[in-house]
């Protein structure tokens, strides 16, 4: 999982740097909040981001605020880091859109569980996400038999957007995802058996 | 473990607690020793930042400054240092700036005081 560290201590984010690549990610790290938020507001950046509080230019709050205005951004995970006893500060930081934090020092334990805690969100997002993309193709593709149809009162063929005449099941065939199995209705089976009695 | 990092004895306030620092890294000593010698190379920054902000009277920089400090000490549990950086960002955080710059000096002696100490340590393990 690639991972953005924004931290201006060089101490806390070499500390950190170094504990998340041991635990098999890939680390992008800055050293302020103007640096996260350009780097996150880049197609592709990483999914999960852990933020200092205070930083210089923009802290780490300004930064959640203003990936959660911007609806293909919201989506993106975002850990605040904050020092024991800001309790008050966890409440506007969580406000601002943060979706969880940990309290510096940090215990490698606790941090393991929060970015596992982070990265199943992430996960069910996306399936989520994935899951809505196919729901929404599978509509599009049944839009195109709602609505009127100019059908043709004697043979019954059905006219398209190009103005070209289609067989109702060659036209259902391309506009909905069906497809025909052959058979004969009692009433035809009756009719074809006359005909073929006429003939002899 | 081979080499366990000890706790300066003597003196009622300990600069620092090394193994509680150790316990949050999981054991890993070699660990914390790279974090210690990142943070001998890296303080006089932060000490820099923290006097350019004092002589510019930039209350938002002190507490930033003051923050980043508070930051960097609590990796080696240092009480003192850590209590000192708070003072600081406390009081330019509520505007009391004349009363956080006075409380400067103090913060630059304690983070002085733990880096001496983390010097001697490191120091004794390479020996």
């Amino acid at each position: 999982m690639r991972i953005l560290v924004a931290e201006d201590d060089a101490t806390s984010r070499w500390l950190l740097e170094r504990v998340l690549r041991r635990w098999g990610h890939e680390i992008q790290s800055v050293e302020s909040g103007a640096e996260a938020l350009e780097i996150l507001e880049r197609p592709d950046s990483p999914q999960l981001a852990i933020l200092d509080w205070l930083m210089p230019q923009l802290t780490g709050v300004d930064v959640c605020r203003q990936l959660r205005r911007s609806p293909s951004l919201c989506s993106k995970y975002l850990i605040l880091l904050t020092s024991k006893g800001e309790k008050e500060d966890v409440v506007n930081g969580l406000e601002a859109g943060a979706d969880d934090y940990i309290t510096k020092p940090f215990n490698q334990d606790e941090l393991r569980a929060r970015i596992k805690a982070g990265l199943r969100i992430i996960e069910l997002q996306s399936q989520l996400a994935e899951r809505v993309a196919q729901l929404e193709a599978s509509i599009a593709r049944e839009k195109h038999l709602q609505g009127l149809l100019p059908i043709c009162s004697y043979c019954k063929k059905i006219r398209d957007d190009r103005n070209y005449w289609h067989q109702v099941e060659s036209y259902i065939v391309s506009h909905a995802d069906v497809r025909f199995s052959h058979s004969v209705c009692p009433e035809c089976v009756e009719r074809v058996r006359e005909e073929i009695l006429k003939d002899k | 473990m081979a080499h366990e990092p000890k706790t300066p004895s003597g003196g009622a306030e300990r600069i620092y607690d090394l193994n509680v620092a150790l316990e949050r890294m999981d054991g890993d000593v070699p660990l914390l020793e790279e974090v210690i010698d990142i943070f001998l190379d890296d303080y006089a920054n932060s000490i820099a930042e923290l006097r350019q902000a004092a002589a510019s009277r930039d209350q938002a920089a002190l507490q930033r400054a003051a923050h980043t400090l508070k930051g960097a000490v609590g990796n080696f549990v240092a009480h003192r240092a850590t209590e000192a950086a708070l003072s600081v960002e406390t009081l330019a955080k509520a505007g009391q700036l004349d009363l956080a710059i006075s409380l400067t000096p103090r913060l630059e002696d304690e983070v002085a005081r733990l880096a001496a100490a983390l010097k001697q340590y490191r120091h004794r393990e390479a020996a």
